[in-house]
This record gives structure tokens, sequence and C-alpha cells, in this order.
């Protein structure tokens, strides 16, 4: 018999919280050995990770005026 | 008279308190030092470091970036010792921002995770209508009574 799970876990935010561990991870190897190259693509790395946050949450909570925007701004690009 | 005779020195002089153990322990030191030959530029580094110094402050709080010569200074007189700091400093803005992120962590985890769709918000047909009985005595006040009489013998 297949019980219905509890609890459902939303994959696209598990996925970018398995980033936010490995940039954790990053971390503590660049506090161990200093590397600027490797602090410069961090520091990349975890920009884009905030902005395909904010693009996830935005996608399940748009603010008010949202959906105008972004026809307006598909309008400029085409 | 040679040139060297018309080289332009000044003697400093100084006192130090010795009733007072900070000065006392400065003596101590100066002692040893005059005993290598090396007070005189032990004093010259000392004073320049403090005017570097001094100088760098300054212009930090001034919202400016201190002078070259005076980091060059410091970082020549005492390297290992300003990379120790430099390096301190550095772990401690990335511990900053892993905690930033281990932050961040858990509210992605909880914004993540919610209850099953069906489970959330129950149909209304789905929800028993409540029906309400008179309640019908069982003969529960007469056995209360009982054991009470029981208790008095």
């Amino acid at each position: 018999m297949s019980r219905k799970p509890f609890l459902i876990q939303d994959e696209a935010l598990a996925a970018i919280s398995d980033r936010i561990t490995d940039l954790m991870a990053r971390i503590d190897a660049l506090i161990n050995a200093p590397n600027a190259a490797d602090e410069t693509r961090l520091l990349d790395d975890i920009d884009t990770m905030k902005r395909d946050l904010n693009a996830e949450l935005i996608a399940r909570h748009p603010p008010p005026g949202w959906e105008e925007l972004e026809r307006r701004a598909e309008r400029i690009n085409h | 008279m040679g040139a060297k005779d018309n080289r332009f020195r000044e003697t400093y002089r100084f006192l130090l308190d010795l009733t007072k153990p900070e000065n006392f322990d400065l003596a101590e030191q100066i002692a040893k030092l005059k005993a290598v030959r090396k007070f005189t530029p032990m004093l010259r580094d000392g004073l320049r470091l403090v005017l570097a110094l001094r100088e760098g402050e300054d212009a930090l709080l001034r919202d400016e970036m201190p002078s070259r010569a005076s980091v060059r200074m410091l970082e020549t007189l005492f390297p290992r010792l300003v990379k120790y700091i430099a390096d301190r400093h550095h772990a401690e803005r990335l511990e900053a921002l892993q905690r930033e992120l281990a932050e961040l962590r858990a509210r992605v985890d909880i914004a993540g995770v919610r209850l099953p769709e069906a489970e959330r918000r129950p149909a209304l047909d789905d929800i028993p209508a409540l029906e309400i009985k008179k309640a019908v005595s069982t003969g529960a006040g007469k056995n209360f009574l009982s054991a009470m009489k029981g208790l008095k013998a």
C-alpha cells in the first residue's frame, strides 16, 4: 500500500539549498587556503545563486504588477 | 675641516620617571639595546612607526586611504604581523559570509517544504458534519453516591 508523503519538497528550492551547501564548503576551503582567483569565482557564484533564488521566489509569489512589467520587458526584447 | 665635521647633528634628551613601572621596563630594554648598540636605530624606527600609524589612522578617520609610504613601512618592518592581521580579517569576512549563507539556506529549506496539496486544504464536502445528540444518563451519579456511602462505613 502506497502512503501519501507527509511533506513535499520543492525540487527547485532543494537544488538551490544544495548549491548553498556547496558554496559554504568552498568558503571553508578558502579560509584554510586563501586563493584570490577562487574567491572571485566564489563571489560570482554567490551572486548567480542569489539571482536564481530571486527568480524562483518571484515565480512563486510575483509582486503586484510583476507580470505587466515582464510583458513590457518582453516587448522591448523582441 | 672635513665633510664629516659639517654634518648637522642634534642631540635629543628625554627623561624617564623610573618610579613608574612601565618606564622602569623601558629603561631595562634601553640598557639591553645600548649594550648591543641598537638603541638609536630602534628609537628612530619606533618614532617612524608611531608617526606612520598615526598618519594611517587619521587618514582612515577622514575616509581616505593611508599613504603608500606609511603602509609600505609597516609591511617592511613587520611583514608577518601585517599578513597575519590581513589574513585574520579576511577569514572573519568569509566566516560572516558563511553565516549569512547558512541562514539563507535555512530559510530556503523552510520555504521549499510544504504539505501535499490535497492535505493542505480539505474540500468542504469531505468534512464530516457535526451531529449534536442529547446526553443520556448512564447512572454515573448513583454509582458515585454508592461509592461515597461505602467510604463512610
